[in-house]
């Protein structure tokens, strides 16, 4: 999570903006945020398990891109063992696929690094396919049995043509396999987007930010 | 961190001017989501301010929990003993220790950014940059730091370059405060360029803030930021509703600014909300407030300073953290209020010579209480970071900030004029602390003031006023209307204020209320300016049983300002007298609310609480009342009354034997004060002129400003550059060219210049003669102007500058080498100081001369024109155009001999 840290975003900040920019569409001036290509969600749900035994799931979401037809869930569900052992899934419904592949028997979602060009993925898990994240030694190619924050991939049409959106979970790793789900966005039509990009503020709330908004403003300029 | 605290860490923000009546209305809409939440997690609040309303002394009482007659600033500027002329008020005059200090002598890391009068940055236990970094300059190499201005000075080149320039703003800044921006004819009207430099000097504020508290240790952090008081000095009057007199499209233009203002304000403090930990308290505080509904009129006072009179007299108060109650008000909080609250939140003693109160309301767990006698005699493990000694202060250095007050309008244009700039700055100086003693009622200390300010300059209406109330208040009555006999004919005068205090005197020297009614009630007509002469006129027939006709006055008073504590404390005087008990006690708390210090208010509350009874709260508002003021006998009067009602007849003994001794200690003063009454004012007032001569004098003393922004469509040719630079030889070459010279041939050819000086004498009058250039065909014409005067030409032509240059180095050493030639004295500087000086003044020009839509400029290197003529000539053609008949002639005056005097 380093890198977010030296970017001149600050997300929580910036969805807290949102609430005064649609204030501001009739008040009239001083928005805080650019003309938004790139919709964000902060969720900040815990994907915790508390079903029982096997077979037993529970599901998070809904989580719909742009208000209808494509959406995704996570599901938590315990071994047959009832332990702690749990495992993590991503299902995506509608007009939808999942950045990831097909290895053997199962799919399973890439884990994207921030920045990632969403555009040029492989969407390898199809619409209702579950894509199976981690569990253990039984998911040999997952990429998400490493503790850390990574990111899903989405591509998804809505009727207007291709769009691209991200989601940023972060894991505890096996065996525990809980998490936490952060935020997701997506991309106007066409906008090919990365792996956790923010709409840019506007230049005043660049400067807001006081000395970090300065040195950006006339790194911008210089470049 | 060496100090055991109360908290961790303290941040301080100021936002001069900042009010409630315009934060509250953005709340509504949802717009400032940051100051609503700190509202939702904090305790906040009115915050009254001080007198006299003018920021520096108040933000130095904010650092010293003093008044001004105290801490030594006494306003903008204050006269500078060593160069002559005037300067800001410098850390140098603080006669007592800041908060900074204080946290510096017990080891807590300290950082205070921009603060009035802290220049030169005091050497404390962190890092403070002073407030005259506003007027840094840009320089080849990144922005000219000038000493003194940023303590550590290791932290110079780190923080220098955080200084934000008007030049570096772009559409997408300015849009969203003036969307109509394009509107603008920016040629006829400098308000863009005001708003420019209004949010950069905010920015350069918030970087430095927000890279000191990202970068640097803080326990303590303040930060103060001028934003809101600039933005609504320049801006308030087009801010909705539309005043009568302020242009439709003017008002579309600009009614966006002070919101605007407000919500990037939000958006600032969500940074440095951001940059704190849980452990952190923060304050957020205003001064004053600021005028606006019917509040605003046209024009201010003609007087240095005369735009304060937009000030409200309340400021803001906010504060969160860990031991700060959520979701509360604090009433009757005081700017006076803040160093000592502070210092209680840090767990550190208050000083018994500061003037406030720590504000324990606004806790959750009450804190200790601890006191020491003074901070200033209390010495700790380490530096408290005061100046040891006075060193010399440059004035270029200070120059920025001198033109920005002219600017908002705090003080007159100091002009050229040194010996004007030091006579004025010391005029106001006195005027400011005789004020001050007014308003902590110590008139004796005023009257002195007051006396030399009459005789200095016996045409100003206000040192007469207040000379007179002065002697009043110090119970001169005499004196007093002596005073304004001499001064006025009070049939036919028009200050309205004279009229109530020769009534006031009137009846105080024994007239009925019925012979000076017709005069109060011209006053009660007439549509003065604020409060306090309506609750002047109602406390009059209050103190004449008159209660239905202070009733009225009171009332219209509250209509005109709901928050006028005064007018609420009359009120509930006179309902305590008409036995309305309910209206009494509402009255008496919307007082307290406003300001706590009122003891009439706590002792009216207290008399209505006793009638309807509330014999224990009645007990608690008098004992409040003896609180604020210890002598107040009708308080003491009415605990015996309550106390042998109560049957405690001990406690009834101890008020009466208090008042008995009060009586004692008073017979005295009493017979001094009868004494008083009727002795004459000193000899040394002088006559006064006629008030219509008053009037022209001051007219002639402080002119209406001329607006030149509208063109005048002439442009003139003018050489310029510092002394020694080759302004003679450019003059030469251009009337070579058939330009010629405006010259009045005063100055003759000397072995300084042996072709001669081409000056026009006149020209150095240009401050005091703004007609100067009218006269005819000096468009045809060079005119030479030195740089110092270039800021000075009348803004409503255009003007083509050939600026000349030479190695400073050279300069100074030619400038040195003909002083001693003339045998006349220069500036007490050696070579290498005046080297710096000048180099810093030349940047300074050539920035102005950037910034200014109505120059044009080409600036031409004296040695490389010199010896490599080609080189430049045709750029000096190619500049001056069709104003130069035969260019080609140009290279005719130049002769090597004359690049001389070089080091």
């Amino acid at each position: 999570m380093e890198r977010r840290k030296t970017a001149a975003v600050n997300v929580t900040r910036w969805t807290a903006y949102t609430a005064a920019g649609a204030a501001a569409a009739t008040a009239g001036t001083l928005t805080s945020e650019a003309e938004a290509a790139i919709t964000v969600v902060d969720v900040n749900v815990s994907l915790e398990d508390t079903a029982q035994g096997n077979g037993y799931f529970d599901v998070f979401g809904p989580y719909t891109f742009g208000g209808a037809g494509a959406s995704f869930s996570f599901q938590q569900a315990f071994n047959e063992t009832g332990t702690s052992v749990g495992i993590m899934l991503v299902t995506g419904f509608g007009n939808i696929s999942i950045a990831g592949f097909v290895a053997g028997a199962y799919n399973y979602p890439s884990n994207l690094a921030y920045g990632a060009n969403l555009s040029t993925q492989s969407f390898g898990v199809a619409a209702s396919a579950r894509g199976d994240m981690a569990w253990g030694a039984g998911y040999s190619n997952s990429q998400w049995v490493n503790a850390g924050t990574g990111y899903l991939g989405f591509q998804f049409d809505l009727g207007g043509g291709t769009q691209w959106g991200w989601a940023e979970v972060q894991v505890n790793g096996t065996p525990d396999n809980r998490g936490e789900f952060i935020r997701y966005a997506w991309g106007d039509v066409g906008e090919q987007i990365t792996a956790g990009q923010v709409p840019e503020p506007t230049s005043l709330a660049v400067l807001a930010l006081g000395a970090a908004g300065l040195t950006t403003m006339r790194r911008r300029k210089a470049s | 961190m060496d100090q055991e605290t109360g908290s961790k860490k303290l941040l301080l923000i100021g936002w001069d001017g900042a009010d409630w009546e315009h934060i509250n209305p953005l709340l509504e809409q949802g717009l400032l989501p940051n100051l609503q939440a700190f509202i939702d997690s904090g305790t906040v609040g009115n915050c009254a301010t001080l007198g006299p309303v003018l920021s520096p002394m108040l933000w130095n009482s904010v650092a010293t929990g003093k008044h001004a007659y105290k801490h030594g600033i006494y306003g903008f500027t204050e006269p500078d003993r060593t160069n002559g002329g005037a300067r800001p008020f410098s850390s140098y005059s603080r006669k007592t220790k800041a908060f900074w200090n204080i946290c510096s002598q017990v080891g807590l890391k300290t950082n205070v950014i921009n603060w009035w009068a802290s220049h030169p940055a005091e050497p404390i236990n962190g890092c403070v940059v002073s407030n005259l970094f506003a007027g840094v300059k840009p320089g080849k190499e990144g922005p000219i730091i000038p000493p003194d201005v940023i303590h550590p000075v290791e932290l110079r080149k780190q923080l220098g370059r955080f200084k934000m320039f008007p030049q570096e703003l772009t559409s997408e800044h300015i849009l969203p405060f003036i969307p109509n921006a394009e509107k603008i004819n920016q040629e006829e009207d400098s308000r863009l360029e005001t708003f420019a430099k209004v949010f950069t000097e905010t920015m350069t504020t918030h970087a430095l803030g927000t890279a000191v508290m990202e970068n640097e240790p803080w326990d303590v952090m303040a930060i103060y930021y001028t934003c809101h008081d600039h933005f609504s000095h320049a801006f308030m009057n087009f801010h909705p509703p539309r005043l009568p007199w302020v242009k439709e499209e003017d008002f579309e233009i600009f009614k966006d600014v002070i919101a605007g203002a407000y919500r990037f304000s939000d958006l600032m403090l969500g940074r440095l909300l951001s940059l704190c930990n849980d452990d952190t308290t923060v304050i957020i505080c205003s001064d004053h407030g600021f005028e606006s509904g019917a509040g605003r009129t046209i024009g201010n006072p003609r007087e240095p300073a005369g735009p304060a009179a937009d000030h409200r007299q309340y400021g803001i108060f906010l504060a969160k953290g860990p031991n700060i109650r959520p979701g509360e008000q604090v009433y009757g909080a005081s700017l006076i209020d803040l160093a000592p609250t502070m210092l209680t939140i840090l767990g550190l003693p208050i000083g018994d010579d500061m003037d406030g109160r720590p504000l324990l309301e606004i806790f959750n767990e009450q804190p200790e209480i601890k006191t020491i006698p003074s901070w200033d005699d209390a010495t700790g493990e380490y530096p408290d970071g005061m100046h040891a000694e006075e060193k010399e202060l440059n004035p270029e250095d200070a120059a920025e900030l001198l033109n920005q007050f002219v600017a908002l309008g705090y003080i007159d244009d100091p002009g050229a004029d040194k010996e004007k700039q030091f006579d004025t700055a010391e005029v106001e100086c006195d005027y400011n602390l005789a004020q001050n003693y007014m308003f902590v009622s110590m008139p004796e200390q005023a009257i002195p003031l007051f006396e030399k300010l009459v005789a200095h300059s016996p045409w100003e209406d206000r040192f007469i006023q207040q000379l007179a109330q002065a002697y009043q208040r110090s119970g001169r009555l005499k004196a007093a209307l002596t005073v304004i006999e001499k001064a006025y004919d009070i049939e036919e005068t028009k200050a309205v204020a004279i009229r109530v205090l020769y009534a006031e005197l009137k009846v105080a020297l024994g007239a009925d209320i019925e012979e000076v009614r017709p005069v109060l009630e011209q006053v009660e007509k007439s549509p003065h300016r604020g409060n306090q002469l309506r609750n002047r006129v109602a406390a009059l027939y209050s103190k004449c049983r008159c209660w239905k006709d202070a009733e009225r006055v009171y009332l219209g008073a509250v209509k005109h300002d709901q928050d006028d504590a005064r007018a609420h404390q009359g009120l509930s005087r006179v309902y305590c007298r008409l036995h309305e008990n309910q209206k009494t006690i509402d009255h008496a708390l919307t007082a307290i609310g406003l300001i706590y210090r009122l003891p009439h208010a706590h002792l009216n509350l207290g008399i209505a609480l006793a009638r309807t009874g509330h014999h224990q709260e009645a007990e608690t508002a008098y004992h409040n009342a003896l609180r604020i003021s210890p002598n107040f006998a009708h308080a003491h009067r009415c605990l015996v009354r309550l106390y042998n009602k109560l049957n405690r007849p001990e406690m009834a003994f101890q008020h009466t034997a208090i008042i008995r001794q009060a009586f004692d200690m008073r017979k005295a003063k009493r017979e001094q004060a009868m004494r008083d009454r009727v002795a004459p004012p000193p000899a040394n007032i002088p006559d006064f002129p006629s008030e219509a001569g008053r009037r022209e004098t001051l007219l002639k003393e402080r002119p209406t400003r001329v607006d030149e922004r509208k063109p005048s469509g002439k442009e003139f040719v003018l050489v310029s550059g510092l002394p020694r630079s080759g302004t003679s030889l450019m003059m030469q070459m251009l009337e070579c060219a058939g330009l010629p010279p405006k010259t009045d041939g005063e100055r003759e050819a000397d072995d300084d210049n042996l072709k001669g000086y081409y000056e026009w004498e006149a020209i150095k009058q240009i401050q005091t003669r703004r007609d100067l250039l009218d006269e005819e065909g000096l468009e045809g014409k060079a005119i030479k102007v030195i740089s110092m005067l270039l800021k000075q030409m009348p803004y409503q032509h255009r003007y083509k500058i050939v600026f000349m240059t030479r190695p400073i180095e050279e300069v100074a050493t030619s400038q040195a080498k003909m002083i001693d030639r003339r045998g006349t004295e220069g500036a007490d500087q050696s070579v290498e100081e005046l080297t710096q000086s000048l180099a810093s003044h030349r940047s300074n020009i050539v920035s102005w001369m950037e910034g200014n839509p109505r120059v044009e400029f080409i600036q031409v290197d004296y040695p490389t024109l010199v010896k490599d003529p080609e080189s430049v000539v045709p750029q000096i053609a190619a500049f001056l155009g069709d104003r130069l008949p035969t260019p080609g002639n140009l290279m005719d005056a130049i002769d090597i001999s004359l690049y001389r005097n070089r080091a």
